[in-house]
């Protein structure tokens, strides 16, 4: 029954995260069936994002411009730069907190047996804006994993040597939670962490 | 009949995501030795388990399963994280790699699990990384059943002399007095031999023919003795130890190893 462009769809669309070879051949029969509108949209958007879509040169975001919408914005402080490991994290900074500073984007983090080092995540990149003197300030925000951690070390050391102030994102207790249901993990390091109430 | 395997001491080596919230890890355990397991939902486990997932963390682990993918039915900590610096976290990932690359999946290796962990802890306690390495490295080629005896390791299985130097051929683990003339005749070929073709291409520094690692009767001693307390014992068995790790691990460099020398380097 099937033509070759019919595997070649349904052997592409494999290459999405989680999609199997039943997954795809719905997929498939479903765009050819039911909506190939939908289709030749997906395609053209598909292709317009492959062709327009680079990472920003100063914050590694995807952006369709140079600088991004970010670096490029004046309201924003230039000197004072964010670190955290996905766009997602971008937007949740900036849908909930009243950070004003620009961002940069480790698109992961060093993950020694899978062979990302710090080149992989643009530290080469940022080392050299921290050598121009545009960063003043470094707020740490990546994922508080073994790994996540380990990544915002060694950025702290990248900063310390050049004599930048670095941030940490505090961690404790959620907002809204109850004592006696926070993990020990966390309880202890809102412990060890803990702040002068000022007043 | 699927095996339940219940709350088995633990160490999480890698981790990898798999679809949009879960998890497969590959973890080295005492009775099973190395097991990868599928840990269903994890990514979305609330905070007190998802933290559980980490490396260099005594956990209890329960599975289930036949094949070659174990499914996970629980996960318990089992102590608190080992907290280590950037250096000793390096050499960690390193003994992490070394387990993952050589211990064959669900053969029981419990004594290596001990050393592991011992080798976890005295990383953390700022213990010479030197020390703990090599002796892991040789605690690791003993329990593969590769540890070449190194005392007895020249020609006649004589004791090794302390005051004479050597050179010690890792694939024929044998120890060789300098300026021994029959020396060439007596050593094998590697694998595949070296007049074989493509055997230039068997070891990534190209070195094809068993050409040894000069060394001194007395670091030979201090490693069958697995005494790496002196420093120039320990800075002459290096590019030694490097050479046999070498052995098992063929051309396939250790990623680790990558991040250590950013970090040495800095």
């Amino acid at each position: 029954m099937a033509s070759g462009s019919v595997e070649d769809l349904v052997e592409t669309l494999r290459c999405l995260p989680g999609v199997g070879p039943k997954s795809a051949q719905r997929m498939a029969l479903h765009l050819l069936q039911r909506d190939r509108a939908g289709a030749t949209r997906l395609g053209e958007a598909l292709l317009r994002a492959m062709e327009q879509v680079v990472h920003c040169e100063r914050c590694r975001i995807f952006t369709e411009r140079q600088p991004c919408r970010w670096c490029s914005d004046e309201n924003r402080h230039a000197g004072e730069v964010c670190v955290v490991e996905s766009p997602a994290d971008v937007l949740a900074i900036d849908r909930s907190t009243d950070y004003r500073g620009r961002f940069f984007l480790l698109l992961g983090h060093l993950s020694p047996l899978d062979g990302v080092g710090p080149a992989d995540l643009g530290l080469d990149l940022f080392e050299n804006q921290l050598d121009a003197g545009e960063i003043e300030e470094v707020t740490l925000a990546t994922n508080q994993t073994v790994e996540g951690l380990a990544t915002a070390r060694y950025i702290a050391d990248l900063c310390a040597r050049r004599q930048v102030p670095v941030l940490q994102i505090a961690r404790g207790v959620p907002v809204g939670s109850e004592l006696e249901f926070a993990d020990g993990g966390t309880l202890s390091v809102a412990f060890a962490e803990r702040s002068r109430v000022v007043g | 009949m699927s095996e339940a395997i219940e709350l088995q001491p633990t160490w999480l080596l890698h981790c990898q995501s798999y679809r949009d919230t879960s998890l497969i890890i590959d973890v080295f355990t005492i009775g099973h030795g190395r097991v990868a397991v599928m840990a269903r939902s994890a990514r979305a486990a609330r905070p007190a388990i998802r933290e559980l997932y980490q490396p260099f963390r005594p956990l209890l682990l329960s599975w289930v399963g036949r094949g070659d993918l174990k499914t996970l039915t629980g996960i318990e900590a089992a102590g608190q994280p080992l907290i280590l610096a950037p250096k000793p976290q390096a050499c960690a990932y390193y003994l992490s790699e070394l387990v993952l690359r050589l211990c064959s999946k669900g053969q029981a290796q419990a004594e290596l699990f001990a050393l592991y962990g011992l080798a976890l802890s005295q990383l953390a306690e700022d213990v010479e990384i030197e020390i703990v390495l090599r002796r892991f490295e040789l605690q690791l080629l003993e329990s593969l059943g590769v540890l070449p005896d190194f005392a007895h390791a020249t020609r006649d299985e004589q004791t090794v002399d302390p005051d004479l130097r050597y050179r010690f051929h890792p694939a024929n683990a044998l120890a060789v007095p300098l300026h021994d003339a029959e020396l060439p005749s007596l050593l094998k070929p590697l694998k595949g031999g070296a007049e074989a073709e493509g055997a230039e291409r068997w070891h990534a520094d190209g070195v094809t023919t068993d050409e040894g690692v000069e060394i001194s009767g007395r670091s030979l001693l201090a490693l069958a003795a697995m005494d790496l307390d002196e420093l120039q014992v320990r800075n002459e068995v290096r590019p030694l130890m490097k050479r046999l790790l070498r052995l098992q691990l063929g051309d396939r460099p250790l990623n680790s190893r990558r991040l250590f020398e950013t970090l040495a380097r800095s």
